[in-house]
């Protein structure tokens, strides 16, 4: 059959292809761009003839041959509509992608390392959706995750490039090391890594150790799919080239997590309703996530940074959906999918537009842009079209699959979330009308006259003008895709039109609208008064809720702190015994001056709270962690410190090293064995 | 049959060739070529030792059944199991083919880092043949006084390699490391005597079989002791290890290299062969808590160590401190996987902690050594800096590179043995790790460069950098390679009874 041939081919071949870049890139550069076209094309067909093989098709279709015999591991693949999906997904955007690049990063240096890593992407990405067992999705899990660091430091010869790349590094490094572990617990427990053993001996782990994994794959999950706390790498990823964040940060890897979670349910089956805490907890970061996304996503001034931030926010949709599952509904289960193909369409659009504006005006930040409509009608005419999208309005694909996902979670019943994933949806609106005002509307920049843009290559509109088909087409394709799935939901679209759920939403869009059109076309005085920089809620936006300072003062401070905390660590170590008494006695300073500052204003003072509270965390965990880490590197390292210059540490120390350690084995011996 | 002469054909054609080496020197050394000679004349050596090592390789495969513990003596009588003799199983042939391998690669860079047309250079290239020969010796021993034998020639002649620059800073460390040695050889050379007090024998088959039936354990446990006080000196196990960092890094990078590639995984061999086959299996004497101690301790203590350094060489120096606590996780555990993990952990960490110092050589040569000389190192010399990047990512544990699967099998064979606390230690110093490889890759790449120098990278020696660079990307990617190899020794493991 052909699905078991293209199965296998639809990752080797761009992994094989890729390494063949730098060698055709050797004898012409017109070869290697053909090279990379034709093998994402021959890709994206394989991946397309996947989909047939699954109708009428109950269980997974699965191969395996033999990796690491002697320890019992094997490499396969594990088709279900799950991984066609995402693979579907994966090569199609590959295409575009590639397509799209052909044009846009046409004068950049250094393209065959660009081409080698895409193909790498792209076959490490789909090997990762279509793997069939832990071990062999780790390792592209990992791949990609290389990919994406490389990528994002493509301009190398830029210092920040590189330090977002480390930052990205570090950061998905968490999650990693988290999956990791749950992958250990998995082959500790069933002594197998493969899916189809997984899904059939599952219930032979027991509760706690279940609830463990669960937990510890939800935190690779949150790092790589940038879910809170630690969403804050895919914002420093925007350093990436922009066809680079359309296809890696918008339509595919940050989706990993999802795919993670999404198979994690499967693979558990009703005992993911056993757990205790867990769905609810992905859940509740999946809409907070979704808030604050999109809160920053108002803030912003970069024009990815707005993407950026969105596609926080969308997965945070996606991972909120993904944890109202029940016994009884997999509506959440599917809706998220169903949204997060529609997002991979608008967002991927939004990017591969915003990389047409940069290119035409060589900026990044939205202050100097406006008034582009009239010098890029087309890319205007698209956006118009990303925006409705993105803001859910029928009929777009987000539409119905935002729609499900409001569904899925009023079901569940819990009001604190229904209300927060509403108002979220309203912010859409707002930070999707905010970002058409500030590059569209309006009289043209000063920055623009200067510059005299044009309108994008068509090289790179045509990529976005499928892209903006989709949007409108995709909706559509929900009942016949519910089928496909597997899923038992009912799903109408004339249902969606007349649910509960459209009237609130459209009710709620219009204080949403009024507030972006008095503060910007307007300018109305109570709404600058409110963004004017002395607001302390702007600040706390400005700062993206404090996280990354707090993450630089532990991570970057603390490995600095640790490698040179050597010699400081005397005068701190004299006085860290007054540490928590300092730290009470600052923190009762700061509630006075809460108090003093409460003066008669309520949202200011409530404000005011929140970046005091920020301010004062963000201090304590200074000092918290400044104080510990030297604290350790201090005891640690006093006897080290002498080492480090060579001759300096005597012979006598050795010896007397040594016998410690005789000692050392003798006491341990004596303890476990006994004479 | 498995003949004597099978066994010792490897040795000595390794010393015939190291004697030959001085005056074939004299010879090329006043021609044209001679780099060119050099390079065939070592070639010759590892094809014919090489070929003999294949050779006991199959005819130890072709046995009926290949059982560990092959004896093979000089003469057949009954009593030959109370004198010296050798034995082969499956690690001593999987041994020998890497040093062999991995031996023939050290010695091409050295052919081309120390500058083999000045004066007591072939001396330095003999005593590297002579040192793998002694390690050949050592894997094949077969009872505890050849093993000793042969295993202190190595590490006390390895004393020759750190010294050959003749500086006062190396003169000191190599006078330090000997004295380090001789302590060591004291506690083993006390250990043994107790040893053969109890069992009247000192071959490996003997010695076993009198243990498992011993009564008294009193002086067992005090032999114990005073052996694996020894051998923990030189493997360099916290807190035995402080010699290491100070020998490796005063040594020329070749030697290092090689001291890291083969003197250190030897180290482990004989802590295997002691531990787990011989002396005192668990049954015996319960040491998995303290080994599972003094492992966790070096993978502590090695990383905080590495992470204070401003040396890159010391930095390196150090992870392999951190390296003998993540094999001596794997000896714990005292299971197949773990037994798997181990031995390919000597491969890999090995060959990767000889990258780098082979990398961190050809830099040093241009007068780069701190962290800050590195800056902007990416831009000046691109292909020592990408082989160092994969060096680094392979020590981080990052997939698919052969140090991540090293990783997961010695901290999954923890998690079987029970000891997930180890495993938890192992995985949180990798994060370490990664904190301060990451901190040289940003030297490296995102900082400016001093000064302006434009350096043409050395092109020939590149390519032993490249052959590991390769090996570690391809027998991660394919380990089954290296598995073939092992699979034979851990399906011996149950066979012991």
């Amino acid at each position: 059959m052909l699905s078991d041939v293209s199965s296998w081919l639809v990752w080797i071949l761009p992994l094989i292809s890729s390494l063949f870049v730098p060698l055709i890139a050797h004898f012409s550069e017109k070869a290697r761009n053909y090279f990379v076209l034709i093998i994402s094309l021959i890709t994206a067909i394989l991946a397309f003839s996947l989909v047939p093989a699954l109708f009428g098709v109950e269980e997974a279709i699965t191969a395996s041959a033999d990796w690491m015999p002697s320890a019992g591991i094997t490499a396969g693949v594990f088709i279900d509509p799950l991984s066609v999906l995402f693979a579907v997904l994966v090569a199609f955007f590959g295409l575009i992608i590639a397509i799209y690049s052909q044009s846009y990063m046409k004068e950049e240096e250094g393209l065959t390392r660009y081409y080698f890593l895409l193909l790498l992407f792209i076959g490490s990405m789909i090997g990762l959706v279509v793997s069939d067992n832990f071990l062999q999705m780790f390792i592209f899990w990992e791949m990609v995750g290389l990919c994406s660091y490389s990528l994002i430091s493509f301009w190398y010869h830029r210092p920040e490039s590189i330090r977002a790349g480390a930052k990205v590094f570090l950061m998905t490094r968490i999650g990693d090391v988290s999956l990791l572990a749950a992958i250990g617990l998995i082959y500790a427990y069933l002594g197998s890594f493969s899916f189809r053993y997984a899904i059939d001996n599952i219930s032979t782990i027991p509760v706690e150790i279940l609830t463990a994994i669960a937990f510890l794959t939800l935190g690779g999950a949150i790092a790589k799919s940038a879910q809170l706390p630690l969403h804050t790498w895919l914002y420093s990823a925007m350093e990436a080239p922009t066809s680079v964040s359309a296809l890696l940060h918008a339509a595919t890897m940050v989706k990993a997590g999802i795919y993670l979670i999404a198979r994690l349910i499967l693979i558990l089956g009703p005992l993911a309703f056993a757990l205790p805490m867990w769905l609810p907890a992905v859940a509740w970061i999946g809409v907070l996530t979704a808030f604050l996304g999109a809160t920053l996503a108002l803030y912003t001034p970069d024009i990815k940074g707005v993407l950026a931030y969105s596609t926080i926010s969308q997965l945070g949709f996606m991972m909120a959906s993904l944890g109202t599952v029940s016994l009884h509904s997999s509506l959440g289960w599917f809706a998220s999918l169903f949204h997060m193909m529609s997002h991979a369409f608008f967002e991927g659009l939004g990017f591969l537009l915003a990389g047409g504006i940069i290119h035409a005006l060589g900026t990044r930040d939205m202050r100097l842009m406006g008034g582009l409509k009239k010098a890029m009608p087309i890319t205007f005419a698209l956006s118009i079209i990303m925006i409705l999208t993105t803001s859910g309005l029928p009929p777009f694909a987000a539409f119905f699959s935002k729609g499900m996902i409001i569904t899925s979670l009023t079901e569940t019943g819990n009001l604190l979330q229904v209300v927060l994933i509403y108002i979220t949806t309203a912010l859409t609106f707002m930070y999707s009308l905010r970002f058409m005002k500030l590059v569209f509307m309006g009289e043209e920049s000063e920055h623009l006259k200067k510059l005299h843009p044009h309108e994008a290559p068509k090289l790179m509109l045509y990529p976005a003008a499928i892209l903006a088909g989709l949007c409108v087409a995709w909706g559509f394709v929900g009942p016949w895709l519910i089928g496909f799935m597997h899923v038992n939901a009912e799903v109408s679209l004339l249902g969606s039109f007349f649910s509960l759920e459209t009237p609130i939403f459209f009710a709620i869009l219009v204080p949403a609208g009024l507030i972006i059109y008095l503060t910007y076309y307007k300018q109305s005085g109570v709404m600058m008064r409110f963004r004017s920089s002395s607001n302390p809620l702007m600040s706390v936006l400005k700062h993206g809720y404090f996280f990354d300072d707090v993450y630089e003062r532990i991570t970057g401070r603390g490995i600095t702190t640790l490698s040179s905390g050597v010699r400081r660590a005397n005068e701190v170590v004299m006085d860290n015994v007054v540490v928590p008494a300092r730290g009470i006695v600052s923190f009762a300073g700061r509630v006075r001056n809460l108090d003093a500052s409460y003066s008669g204003n309520l949202p200011q003072a409530i404000a005011n709270a929140v970046i005091k509270v920020a301010h004062g965390v963000k201090k304590y965990l200074d000092v918290l962690a400044d104080d510990l880490l030297s604290i350790i590197a201090h005891r640690t390292m006093q006897g080290a410190s002498r080492m480090k210059n060579v001759p300096s540490s005597s012979l006598q120390h050795y010896i007397a090293a040594a016998l410690l350690g005789f000692i050392l084995i003798l006491l341990l011996i004596i303890l476990t064995v006994g004479i | 049959m498995v003949d004597i002469l099978d066994v010792v054909l490897p040795i000595i054609s390794l010393v015939t060739f190291a004697v030959l080496t001085i005056p074939v020197f004299r010879v090329i050394r006043k021609t044209q070529h001679r780099t060119a000679l050099a390079l065939a004349w070592f070639a010759t050596a590892f094809l014919v030792s090489g070929a003999a090592v294949a050779n006991l390789a199959l005819q130890y495969y072709s046995l009926e059944s290949p059982l560990p513990f092959l004896s093979v003596t000089l003469s057949d009588t009954p009593l030959s199991e109370f004198s010296s003799g050798f034995m082969i199983d499956g690690i001593s042939v999987y041994m020998a083919i890497m040093f062999v391998a991995v031996s023939a690669i050290i010695l091409v860079y050295s052919v081309f880092y120390v500058d083999s047309s000045k004066r007591p250079s072939e001396r330095y290239f003999a005593i590297m043949l002579v040192l793998t020969a002694a390690l050949m010796g050592a894997v094949f021993a077969g009872d505890l006084l050849t093993l000793f034998i042969f295993w202190e020639a190595a590490a006390a002649g390895s004393s020759f390699l750190m010294i050959y620059k003749k500086d006062p800073v190396s003169l000191n460390s190599t006078l330090k490391y000997l004295v380090m040695i001789i302590i060591a050889s004291a506690f083993i050379v006390f250990g043994l005597s107790i040893v053969y007090g109890l069992t009247g024998s000192l071959n490996f088959w003997a010695v076993r079989e009198a243990l498992m039936t011993l009564a008294d354990k009193q002086l067992l446990v005090i032999a114990f002791i005073l052996i694996a006080s020894g051998y923990a000196i030189e493997a360099a196990i916290v807190p035995f290890h402080f010699w290491l960092p100070d020998a490796y890094a005063a040594s020329p990078s070749s030697s290092a290299a090689f001291l890291s590639a083969l003197i250190d995984q030897g180290s482990y061999y004989v802590l295997i062969r002691v531990l787990i086959f011989i002396l005192t299996p668990p049954d015996v004497l319960n040491w998995t808590f303290m080994l599972a101690v003094m492992a966790a301790l070096t993978m502590i203590v090695g990383n905080l160590f590495a992470l204070i350094q401003d040396n890159v060489k010391r930095l390196i120096a150090n992870i392999c401190v951190a390296d003998v606590g993540y094999n001596l996780v794997g000896i714990t555990s005292v299971t197949a996987l773990g037994l798997t993990g181990n031995l390919y952990f000597f491969l890999m960490g090995g060959i990767t902690t000889a990258l780098s110092f082979m990398a961190v050589g050809v830099a040093s040569r241009y007068g780069f050594r701190t962290l800050e000389d590195f800056s902007g190192l990416g831009k000046k010399m691109p292909l020592v800096s990408i082989a160092l990047v994969i060096a680094a990512l392979s020590f981080a544990g990052v997939p698919p590179l052969g140090g991540f699967m090293a990783k997961y099998l010695v901290f999954t064979a923890a998690i079987q043995a029970n000891m997930s606390w180890l495993a938890v230690v192992g995985v949180l110093t990798s994060v370490l790790q990664v904190a301060y490889l990451l901190r040289l890759v940003n030297y490296m790449y995102a900082r400016d460069p001093k000064d302006e120098i434009v350096i043409k990278e050395p092109k020939r020696i590149l390519v032993p950098i490249f052959i590991l660079v390769a090996a570690i990307i391809i027998l991660g990617f394919y380990p089954q390679i290296v598995f073939n190899f092992i699979d034979p020794v851990v399906n011996q493991l149950p066979l012991i009874p």
